[in-house]
């Protein structure tokens, strides 16, 4: 037995009524104290959590601010005995209201669940509470607190103690289980769970616990908005889809917002995202042995299509699920002549170098919503690990060539599906756009490159060609490291959704890669950036950055939830179904811009330039997820239709940034889903001639849908579509 | 003239108990949200302490405890009440480490109403005061600066003096009667 454990049990013990109180409640059953004959319980303590201010967003990083998070106490929170243990403080049952400083005391006959409802009549440290919540706290931890049945317990409730109720409830666990799986996922002691984030000392810790507050608030203020509004029982409805009633309790929706939509909450997901590859130049490939034993090893989406073509419009859908119009890789300072006034760009100066540049079409998206801002605001991270980035560059603009830099060529032997090639000798330099401006999903986002964290969040990845000779470069800015990654990796400091960009080799794009042998001036090729070879390279370099996640602390920490995500930009199909999904048909009329709300509450769309020409897609290509889990489904192929704004409306759930009863939160064309564009036709005239209404629409990567017997799959690897339902219907992003 | 033998023999007793009774003290405490707690107890005088404390009553916002009340001490280091009939008193607050209930604070049972004052170096000082039965309950940690104790008001020599003068008016007067 855990010390934890013990101490509760001693307590306990000592402590009938509160003994009693715990079985009593964990049955469901509330027991009067009358039955014990006597007296009562007293509590006292905190309702405590944290204040979330989101970063301000200006013209540049340097002008605005960073958000903040600080520890605070809930004043005007109803706290009491919740005798029907229905979450909710009804009248008859025994309540207070919290103090200016969060404190309360409790007292009544009856052992009860104590429970706390912040509402909008509360104070969070001053400032108005924008959405009611309900904190609970284990009758254990209760009883832990209580040191004699006459004095009270000193209890805090908070975010937290909330959580360890819900994983009690969802997994059977004990109260001690609970606390140390919470604990450990936050690398903090179980004590420091007990205790208002406003009574813990400055430090990693009370890091880890308020971070992981105002997420827990961010999901706990929907979950009461669920019940507000009178949302139908999950269980209701896995019985019956078409259930109106009974109404969702606390209970059950505090369980799902961690599972919107069937997309379980993950602490961290990495994208190792490579380029320009179809399924078929991938699977069973003998030039990606790597990638396919992990597409074995992992769960596999198997009709994963890009939205766009070339790159930058794949890096905006893929972060923004919209393109915007965008189809070329043009600089993020590009725009259609004359329309500097709505699009100037704002986090002056440019980088050196950078020409003016007319477009088209806008390539500086201003205003619109992005996992990246939406992150930010809600108290998660993101990053954007970019491999072969030299360090005086600016991340706005593409690396530069040096001859000075130089690294041996790759060289492989005869037992290598390449062959044997490489040039011995051969110092290959570092070639312009390794580090490629286009594949950096934060770079055509005014509000993103504005933001405190776009220098902060973009960060350097090693294992590169040219590592060391970077590394030995003079004049490099302090603190730069060429390999942020694996010291992120280690010390855990890595975002929630962290998109991986290897260099324009390492990630099977390919660019022109030469160097000279000694003192010779004859320039050769090197041996690995193109062709076959160049898929080698790639599959050799994602098992690098596969084995090292692997290898950190963070994987191997099984109560944090960790995923790879092994995926292409874009496959290389230029006609049939390139793309599903929210995708911009080719019917007729088509889109002019995206559907928007308006503040009178009319919908209509906004006008683009040239918007009709994106979201096109260009094919499928393989898209693989692995999870440290050890209890998650292995090897599920996963054929429903899917793409990059599937991929958005995942995140969106997964990180709670959107809320599944209201379609206009989920951002941009995420939003279509087959029941919001048959409620929108008029405005989306394009899906108006859908033959296949659940292709054309967007659905998170659940794998809910059961596929029609007969179905037969758009595309099919390598030629061979699928028909009808898969095997099983596991969810590939499921964790037990 | 027929000497009043009941009077005197009543004055002899009052005067007897007089000096064999202890001290009445009384006591209160107002905590920082305004609920007082006061009461009276019977006990001796031992330098900061009162000793051999009995017949207490307390009051809480105006209502009494209900049954006799037992008394106890506080063992910081057991987090346990303990020393049954031997509560630690003092009209120094730093010194108390007291429990007064309705029923026996050393048991494993809560009471319905109790009344506490401790100080420890493990649980601080706590003074803290509930009535289960109508509800009122108060707590402080510290405690506020509102602690009393004092010894109810005894009579003087003088005006002991003054009621055997009295007494011993009223017999003359009721043998003159006579």
């Amino acid at each position: 037995m855990n010390s934890i454990a013990q101490s509760a049990s001693q307590r306990s013990l000592r402590n009938p009524l509160l003994t009693l109180a715990v079985l009593s409640t964990l049955a469901g059953v509330v027991v009067p104290a009358s039955a014990v004959g006597l007296g009562g319980v007293t509590v006292r303590g905190t309702v405590g959590g944290t204040l979330f201010t989101p970063p301000v967003v200006a013209t540049s990083p340097a002008k605005g601010t960073a958000s903040r998070t600080e520890a605070s106490v809930f004043q005007n929170a109803k706290v009491c005995f919740d005798t029907n243990d229905n979450g909710a403080c009804d009248a008859g049952e025994i309540s207070v209201l919290s103090k200016a400083d969060g404190s309360f005391l409790l007292s009544g006959r009856s052992a009860a669940p104590v429970i706390a409802e912040v509402s909008t009549a509360s104070l969070n440290n001053g400032k108005e509470v924008q959405q009611r919540m309900v904190l609970r706290i284990a009758p254990e931890q209760v009883a832990t607190a209580t040191f004699n049945p006459l004095m009270p317990a000193t209890i805090a409730i908070t975010p937290l103690s909330t959580e360890v109720v819900r994983m009690m409830e969802e997994e059977r666990l004990s109260y001690a289980t609970a606390t140390e799986t919470l604990a450990s996922r936050l690398d903090v002691t179980p004590a420091a769970l007990a205790l208002a984030p406003t009574a813990m000392p400055e430090g990693a810790a009370k890091h880890a616990v308020t971070t992981e507050s105002v997420i827990l608030s961010n999901r706990l203020a929907l979950a009461a908005k669920m019940v507000d509004r009178k949302d139908v029982s999950p269980s209701a409805l896995a019985l019956n889809p078409s259930a109106t009633a009974p109404a969702i309790s606390i209970k059950e929706a505090q369980q799902a917002v961690m599972n919107l939509e069937g997309i379980p909450r993950y602490d961290h997901v990495f994208i190792i995202m490579m380029e320009n590859k179809a399924t078929s130049s991938i699977k069973n490939s003998v030039y990606a042995p790597r990638i396919n034993a992990y597409l074995n090893e992992g769960n596999e989406f198997t009709s994963y299509y890009s939205t766009g073509n070339p790159s930058e419009p794949n890096r905006l859908a893929v972060v923004a699920a919209d393109d915007f119009g965008i189809t070329d890789d043009s600089a993020f300072n590009c725009m259609p002549s004359g329309t500097s006034a709505t699009n100037a760009i704002e986090d002056l100066p440019l980088p050196a170098g950078t020409s003016a540049c007319t477009n088209a079409t806008n390539h500086n998206i201003k205003n619109k919503p992005n996992l990246l801002t939406a992150l930010s605001a809600r108290g998660m991270q993101w990053r954007i690990y970019s491999e072969s980035k030299p360090p005086m560059g600016d991340w706005r603009r593409d690396g530069t060539a040096d001859t000075t830099v130089t690294a041996p060529d790759y060289i492989y032997d005869a037992s290598e599906p390449v062959g044997a090639i490489g040039t011995p000798g051969l110092n290959v330099r570092l070639a312009g756009a390794l580090y490629a401006a286009k594949h950096n999903s934060s770079v055509f986002f005014q509000n993103v490159r504005s933001s405190p964290e776009f220098l902060k969040n973009n960060r350097t990845m090693g294992g590169g060609q040219w590592d060391a000779a970077l590394t030995a470069l003079p004049d490099k800015p302090a603190g730069w490291t060429v390999d942020q990654f694996g010291d992120d990796l280690q010390s855990g400091d890595v975002g929630q959704l962290n998109i991986l960009e290897p260099d324009q080799c390492d990630d099977m794009h390919g660019v022109t890669l030469q160097g000279t042998v000694g003192t010779s001036t004859t320039v050769k090729a090197a041996s690995d950036c193109s062709g076959n070879a160049l898929i080698y390279r790639g599959d050799k370099y994602t098992d690098y950055l596969i084995k090292k996640i692997k290898a950190s602390p963070l994987w191997n920490n099984p109560n944090k939830r960790i995923a790879i995500v092994m995926m292409f930009d874009e496959g290389t199909a230029t006609s049939g179904f390139n793309s599903c999904c929210g995708w911009n048909t080719s019917s007729t009329p088509l889109a002019v811009g995206p559907l928007v709300r308006n503040p009178d509450g009319t919908v209509s769309n906004e006008t683009i330039a040239n918007y009709n020409k994106g979201n096109k897609g260009h094919g499928t290509s393989i898209h693989g997820v692995l999870t440290n889990q050890p209890n998650a489904p292995r090897g599920v192929q996963d054929s429903d239709a899917y793409s990059h704004v599937s991929l958005v409306r995942t995140f969106q759930d997964m990180f709670q940034l959107a809320d599944p009863g209201e379609d206009w939160s989920y951002m941009n064309r995420s939003k279509y889903t087959e029941q919001f564009i048959a409620a929108n036709i008029l405005n989306l005239p394009e899906y108006a001639g859908s033959a296949d209404t659940h292709f054309d629409a967007v659905r998170p990567m659940n794998h809910a849908y059961v596929i029609p017997a007969g179905y037969v799959q758009k595309n099919g690897y390598p030629t061979i579509k699928q028909t009808g339902p898969d095997a099983d219907q596991r969810n590939g992003w499921g964790v037990k | 003239m027929k000497f009043p033998l009941p009077a005197a023999l009543s004055a002899a007793a009052l005067l007897f108990a007089m000096n064999a009774q202890a001290t009445v003290y009384s006591f209160s405490y107002t905590f920082a949200d305004a609920s007082e707690v006061h009461g009276t107890l019977n006990g001796d005088a031992a330098g900061d302490y009162v000793n051999n404390i009995s017949d207490v009553r307390v009051f809480f916002n105006g209502t009494e405890f209900t049954g006799t009340m037992f008394q106890s001490s506080y063992d910081d280091a057991a987090q346990q009440f303990v020393n049954l009939g031997q509560a630690t008193l003092s009209a120094d607050a730093t010194l108390n480490n007291f429990a007064f209930a309705e029923i026996d604070p050393t048991g494993s049972l809560t009471p319905d109403n109790y009344f506490y004052f401790i100080n420890g170096a493990i649980t601080g000082q706590q003074v803290f005061a509930v009535n289960y039965n109508t509800g009122n309950v108060a707590f402080d940690s510290p405690a506020q600066s509102t602690w009393s104790l004092t010894a109810a008001e005894v009579p003087e020599p003088a005006s002991i003096a003054l009621t055997l003068g009295g007494l011993g008016l009223l017999g003359v007067s009721r043998r003159r009667r006579t």
